[in-house]
């Protein structure tokens, strides 16, 4: 974390609340200040471009309590939700979902995802791959293939932003890697803190300029003793990492209090308490504005953690208390985000995807819990100029296994490559040995027809 | 006799347990989010917030005269709090799993706790010690409840029976059930005759404990019953329940006097201030809520 203060720096009322505006994670999986950033130059910019927000609800959201109800199932399977009618004739959704019926329209519902890996983690929503038998410098996650292959659209915002708090459940608030497209891509994690920060405290932006001619004094000295690419190209980073610092886009961006009340209101708050108990990142509707903001600003792909859905049952609330805790704040601050995102003209750019590792158990366990399912599970689709409205997948009638149409989580990251314009087919990045690897296995998974 | 919402407290997560000094001036509640929280009333002002716990605290008790507080975790830890400072005053250890509920005797000098581990520990307050462990359940255990002279124990868990067990013989006196789901919950009456208990389902049974019959059954509730508390005068039953609500009964006519509505999640534990003009509830829906009396009686 790099902690700066300074006028140069003040953004409005609510940063000197704060005392300091953080940079995070410059020290995530040992990464430094030019990690931030992406090699190449910026590409020019544009007044829209294509993005991702990326809505991971750690831990396994239950598919059969959320849009996939079965309430002629027996009392043991069926659980303590109704369905409600959505705006969409035929689709129907758990009853603490309203605002999302009244939005249906506006998504696509996946009921049949499969291929699981069954890991309680992050990283296969994150990477699209599973974590075992990666090729060798390890997968790259979405964000920092696609910080990779387009680049920044800006040279103030990185690529690839991820909003995961950095906390005891690693598996769970993990940004993602970058793996074998470089560390340098890897997503700039706005909210972890961590042992390895780099707090410049007390520091001003003049003495950030100074410190700017100390290290170029270094780094001039350094280049007469030896001739070294690596260190011209550290320059290239750090010259970034100070435009970042000082231009405050990316800090404006993060900065949820210069939003505007009326619809900062409309996403409701939430906390950064860790949800539910202290594993899992925070339960916070604002990270879904902050990412409006990101994307706005330039971001590519914006990930972010909601909640802790691993509902097993008590002591710890049943998985129906948990999902009443939970659903209602997932239902605001999605159907706020999908409000604004078409207010602001960003729904056909931006494509939102919201899932989780793996469904939950079809039977009621003796705890009040359902436990991990990795045979089928759920995803929400919306924006990027999809076709919404639409149910894709079927389960049977006790939603164990899909009966129609089941989808891969390869074939939801090839659709959403696709709306970036990144075509599966042709793209490949380099591995370590040199060896080129697709983004994902594009013989067996494509862009979901239904979608696109 | 009707309640009106008073004041609403709110903790980081679900609400656990609830508890009033006897002179009704200091309100607790254990939450989720693992702090025991004090709060000043009838401001509501937050007084303390007594962090140490490793879970979720399941049970709260004020002792001795007010100055201290008991707490239970679900990190196996019982914690007395010194009410003076807030601040950390003995921890005890013994369960081996999730330790779920915890009572102790009018006197302050005994706590009982129940845990995932099937046991019931008899603790020493003073001393901070175990005193001796009562084994018989054959699976977790929900709850416990002293009589109100302090020489039985109820207990009741996921075997379906309700237990009762003589404290100073330590061992089980009688059983009542089984019930067809897991105990939730159990109170004794003031006059100590009578047991109210709910199993995972919206029925609450009214048992007589000198012969272990069911005397009546309330059935109001649209879902499982998680707490119950009587009032010090023997009058009221108080329910909370995964429905949400919270019933208030006549306890001898059955009648419902009131369905108290302001949480959005299951109600996990109730208590009846000790003048008997105010209720207290805590729920999953992060909050805590004290119900006042607009007409004694």
């Amino acid at each position: 974390m790099l902690t700066i203060q300074g006028p140069g720096l003040k953004l409005r009322d609510g940063i000197a609340r704060r005392t300091a505006m953080q940079i995070g994670a410059l020290g995530m999986g040992g990464l430094s200040l030019p990690q931030l950033l992406r090699a190449e130059s910026a590409t020019g910019k544009r007044s829209s471009h294509k993005s991702v927000i990326m809505v991971f609800l750690a831990g396994g959201p239950p598919h059969q309590d959320m849009v996939d109800l079965k309430p002629l199932a027996p009392v043991e399977y069926r659980g303590e939700f109704s369905p409600i009618h959505s705006n969409v004739e035929g689709i129907e959704v758990c009853e603490h979902m309203p605002l999302l019926a009244q939005r249906m329209d506006q998504l696509a519902v996946i009921r049949s995802l499969v291929g699981s890996e069954g890991q309680h983690s992050a990283f296969q929503c994150l990477h699209g791959h599973p974590q075992l038998n990666q090729p060798i410098g390890g997968w790259p996650c979405f964000g920092s293939a696609v910080s990779r292959i387009q680049g920044t659209v800006n040279s103030e915002v990185p690529a690839a932003v991820a909003l995961q708090p950095r906390i005891g459940g690693a598996f769970w608030s993990e940004s993602g890697q970058g793996g074998f497209a470089g560390m340098r891509h890897a997503p700039f994690a706005a909210n972890a803190p961590g042992s390895n920060d780099m707090v410049l405290t007390s520091m001003t932006k003049d003495t950030l300029q100074n410190r700017r001619a100390l290290l170029g004094q270094m780094d001039s000295l350094r280049r007469k003793l030896e001739s070294n690419d690596v260190i011209d190209g550290m320059n290239t980073f750090y010259q970034q990492a100070f435009e970042i610092l000082t231009s405050g886009r990316l800090l404006n961006a993060l900065d949820v209090e210069a939003e505007d009340p009326v619809i900062r209101e409309r996403y409701g708050r939430g906390s950064k308490e860790p949800a539910g108990y202290g594993d899992a990142g925070w339960l916070r509707n604002e990270d879904f504005l902050v990412a409006r903001r990101l994307v706005e600003a330039g971001a590519r792909v914006v990930t972010l953690s909601f909640g802790r859905w691993d509902w097993h049952g008590q002591p710890h609330g049943t998985n129906f208390d948990n999902a009443r805790d939970h659903i209602p704040a997932l239902d605001r601050a999605l159907s706020a985000l999908l409000d604004d995102l078409k207010d602001r003209g960003l729904d056909r750019d931006t494509s939102v995807v919201v899932w989780g590792e793996f469904g939950r158990t079809p039977k009621i366990n003796n705890k009040g819990g359902r436990d991990h399912w990795p045979q089928v599970g759920c995803a929400l689709l919306a924006g990027g100029g999809m076709r919404t409205g639409q149910i894709i997948g079927e389960t049977n009638a006790l939603a164990e296994y899909p009966t129609k149409r089941p989808v891969h989580f390869q074939e939801i990251f090839a659709t959403l490559y696709n709306r970036l314009g990144i075509d599966v087919d042709h793209t490949t990045i380099n591995d370590l040995t040199g060896r080129p690897q697709y983004l994902v296995d594009h013989t067996k998974y494509q862009p979901l027809p239904e979608l696109i | 006799m009707s309640l009106k919402p008073a004041l609403q407290l709110r903790h980081d997560n679900a609400a656990y347990s609830v508890a009033f000094s006897s002179d009704g001036g200091l309100l607790a509640s254990g939450s989720l989010d693992k702090t025991v929280r004090i709060w000043e009333l009838p401001s509501g002002l937050q007084k303390f917030q007594m962090k140490g716990h490793g879970e979720a605290i399941c049970s709260v008790v004020f002792l001795f005269a007010n100055s201290i507080l008991l707490s239970a975790g679900l990190d196996r830890t019982l914690r007395t709090w010194n009410l003076a400072t807030g601040m950390l005053k003995s921890t005890m250890s013994g369960h081996s799993a999730y330790l779920t509920c915890m009572a102790a005797t009018p006197d302050n000098l005994t706590a009982v706790s129940g845990a995932h581990d099937k046991d019931l520990i008899l603790w020493d307050i003073n001393a901070a010690a175990p005193i001796a462990t009562m084994k018989g359940h054959t699976d977790i255990v929900n709850t416990v409840a002293f009589s109100p002279d302090g020489k039985m124990i109820a207990s009741g868990g996921h075997d379906f029976l309700i237990r009762l067990w003589d404290v100073d013989e330590r061992k089980q006196i009688q059983e009542f059930g089984p019930q067809a789901k897991p105990i939730q919950c159990v109170a004794f009456s003031p006059d100590g005759k009578t047991i109210v208990a709910a199993d995972e389902s919206p029925v609450i049974r009214l048992w007589d404990v000198s012969i272990g019959k069911t005397l009546r059954t309330f059935n109001e509730h649209k879902a499982a019953v998680k707490c119950v508390a009587i009032s010090p005068d023997g009058k009221r039953l108080a329910s909370g329940s995964n429905d949400t609500s919270i019933i208030v009964r006549d306890i001898s006519t059955g009648e419902v006097l009131q369905t108290l509505k302001a949480h959005r999640n299951t109600i996990y534990g109730l208590a009846w201030s000790f003048d008997g003009t105010r209720l207290a509830s805590a729920s999953f829906d992060r909050t805590v809520c004290v119900w006042e009396l607009l007409s004694p009686g």
